[in-house]
């Protein structure tokens, strides 16, 4: 669904992203891991266009999407959720997810607020006057109201409660099932591990690994290396034991 | 008292109005766009002269003079339909996101090439065409006698003021362009077309400059100059009320056409000036402005 192609990315002078291929097919979930500054964001940003000096082959479908405008990018399908969400502050619940939704998609509001049903009860609150539990979930409602084909999710974890982490679990992987690629950058290896099938590592702007959960499992050598965590056991481990709140 | 009172605040008010249209539309598109545009008197003035020269061909041809009316709209919405997007898909865009000094002398670059597209199509001689304002004629109420087409200009301005809330606080329109202000490239993410949000800003600003020189020229004529004195005084607005606020331009207008108008009745030699020490006196109290903020909307 999405490949990607040789992908650079310059701030100025610096070379940040260096040569990436990714690839994620429809209703697959795709980790991108790395350490603070490997570039992952900037990866995600350059794939929406949102990075003026980038190069690179991007396709959806066959496609070329590469040095399209944000947001026909956007209205092609590929989506970004950022780091810290993006909510309108000024605006209403309601009116932040009316801004995103188009006449004639299939995607509407009501939908959103079936998925989910906390921001129906809070639709009138102001953007900022939510939970940021609630904000994210806004976040990712209003970028499925895009009618999205790949969704690239930054960071959807951070500083959110356990409880709301295994309720991201559930939603991100009810949108793969609906056929939705998902590409979803963590900190939160947890996260990863429960919801994505293959996972990337970035490091210094290049893929050092790439592999399904069962080879990402046992290539300790990388997880130490290019992540810095704690021993494989101990998050396998976690990953299990969201795996089984998920399941209760 | 009374009687010398009453045509004092009617003029003010009148005044204020024509003053609010030329203000409103810069503070709306610095608002948006961030983009301050010195020739925005310019397009007050344009859209002065083009009612002008279609009142005066509506008077030359024998038309119904109602016609003229027809004219005062026609021509700000022409101005509007072809500056605006012809503008801002060009130099306005071009300079959005630069430095103040690059947009600053960019303007001030178009805002000469306007003046002086405006003295080879019009001339250098002053248009006066007042057919609106004879037809509709005056009131005469306790021994006062009103101009009814300023009450008309008085309520457009109202008028304007209640459509522009209405349009930031209740539209899509105002709630994309509150989302385009807010976080440009988190609006561009989810598919908004910043580049139209802008294109439409910038021309309902154009829109309400010319519709002002348009509805002024019954009541003062239009001679070359204009541009520059709009500007002026649209910059003494924005100052007085903070750039950004629709509320703030209103109120602000007000306090420069009252400070305008009493040096005319009380002491014409200082009626030039008489805007820039409202200014001062209000900048000296609150160097902010009057409600200081830059926001289009609060829900
Ligand atoms: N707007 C910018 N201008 C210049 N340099 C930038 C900009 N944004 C990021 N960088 C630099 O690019 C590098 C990669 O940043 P990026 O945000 O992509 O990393 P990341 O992998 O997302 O990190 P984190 O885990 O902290 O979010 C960093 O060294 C950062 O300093
Ligand atoms: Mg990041």
């Amino acid at each position: 669904m999405l490949s990607v192609r040789d992908l650079h990315s310059y701030y100025g002078k610096s070379h940040i992203v260096q040569g990436v291929d990714l690839d994620i097919g429809a209703g697959e979930i795709v980790s991108l891991l790395g350490r603070n500054g490997a570039g992952k964001t900037t990866t995600l940003k350059s794939l929406v266009g949102l990075v003026s000096g980038s190069e690179g082959r991007v396709e959806l479908d066959g496609r070329r999407i590469d040095g399209n405008r944000t947001c026909a990018i956007a209205r092609q399908g590929v989506v970004l959720v950022p780091e810290h969400r993006g909510i309108f502050a000024e605006l209403t619940v309601e009116e932040n997810l009316a801004i995103a939704e188009r006449r004639g998609s299939g995607r509407t509001r009501s939908a959103v607020y079936d998925l989910f049903p906390r921001l129906a009860e809070r639709r009138c609150n102001r953007g900022d006057a939510i939970s940021g539990g609630e904000q994210q979930m806004l976040a990712i409602g209003r970028a499925v109201l895009c009618s999205p084909k790949v969704l690239l999710l930054d960071e959807p974890t951070e500083g959110l409660a356990p409880v709301i982490v295994d309720e991201l679990i559930r939603i991100v992987r009810g949108l793969a099932q609906e056929g939705i690629a998902v590409l979803v950058v963590e900190q939160n290896i947890r996260f990863c591990e429960a919801v994505a099938s293959r996972h990337y590592i970035l490091s210094q702007g290049k893929i050092v690994f790439e592999g399904t959960s069962d080879e990402f499992g046992r290539a300790s050598d990388a997880r130490e290396t290019y992540l810095a965590l704690g021993s494989p056991g101990k998050s396998a481990g976690d990953a299990q034991t969201i795996r089984q709140g998920i399941n209760q | 008292m009374s009687s010398a009172f009453i045509p004092l605040l009617l003029d003010s008010l009148a005044s204020a109005a024509l003053i609010f249209f030329a203000a409103v539309g810069l503070t709306l598109v610095f608002s948006v766009l961030k983009v301050l545009n010195v020739a925005h008197g310019s397009l007050y003035s344009i859209g002065g002269y083009l009612a002008a020269s279609l009142s005066l061909f509506v008077a030359s041809r024998g038309l119904n003079p109602y016609f003229s009316f027809v004219a005062l709209l026609l021509s700000a919405a022409l101005v509007a339909a072809v500056l605006g997007p012809l503008l801002e898909a060009t130099l306005i865009r071009w300079v959005c996101g630069k430095s103040e000094a690059v947009q600053i002398l960019a303007t001030f670059g178009l805002f000469l090439i306007l003046e002086d597209l405006q003295r080879i199509i019009f001339g250098v001689q002053s248009y006066y065409e007042d057919t609106p304002m004879r037809l509709m004629g005056t009131t005469t109420l306790g021994g006062v006698v009103y101009l009814n087409y300023q009450l008309v200009l008085i309520g457009v301005a109202l008028a304007v003021i209640f459509g522009l809330r209405f349009l930031i606080r209740h539209t899509r329109l105002g709630r994309l362009m509150a989302a385009v202000v807010a976080d440009r490239e988190m609006a561009q993410s989810i598919g908004i077309n910043t580049d139209r949000i802008f294109l439409l800003a910038f021309s309902l600003g154009v829109f309400l400059a010319a519709l002002g020189g348009a509805l002024s020229t019954p009541t003062s004529g239009i001679a070359p100059g204009l541009g520059a004195d709009t500007m002026v005084l649209a910059f003494a607005v924005a100052a007085i009320g903070g750039l950004g606020q629709i509320e703030g331009a209103a109120l602000a207008s007000l306090i420069v056409g009252v400070a305008r108008v009493t040096a005319v009745y009380v002491a014409p030699e200082f009626d030039a000036v008489a805007p820039y020490a409202a200014m001062l006196v209000v900048l000296l109290v609150r160097p902010y402005g009057l409600l200081g903020t830059m926001k289009i909307r609060k829900v």
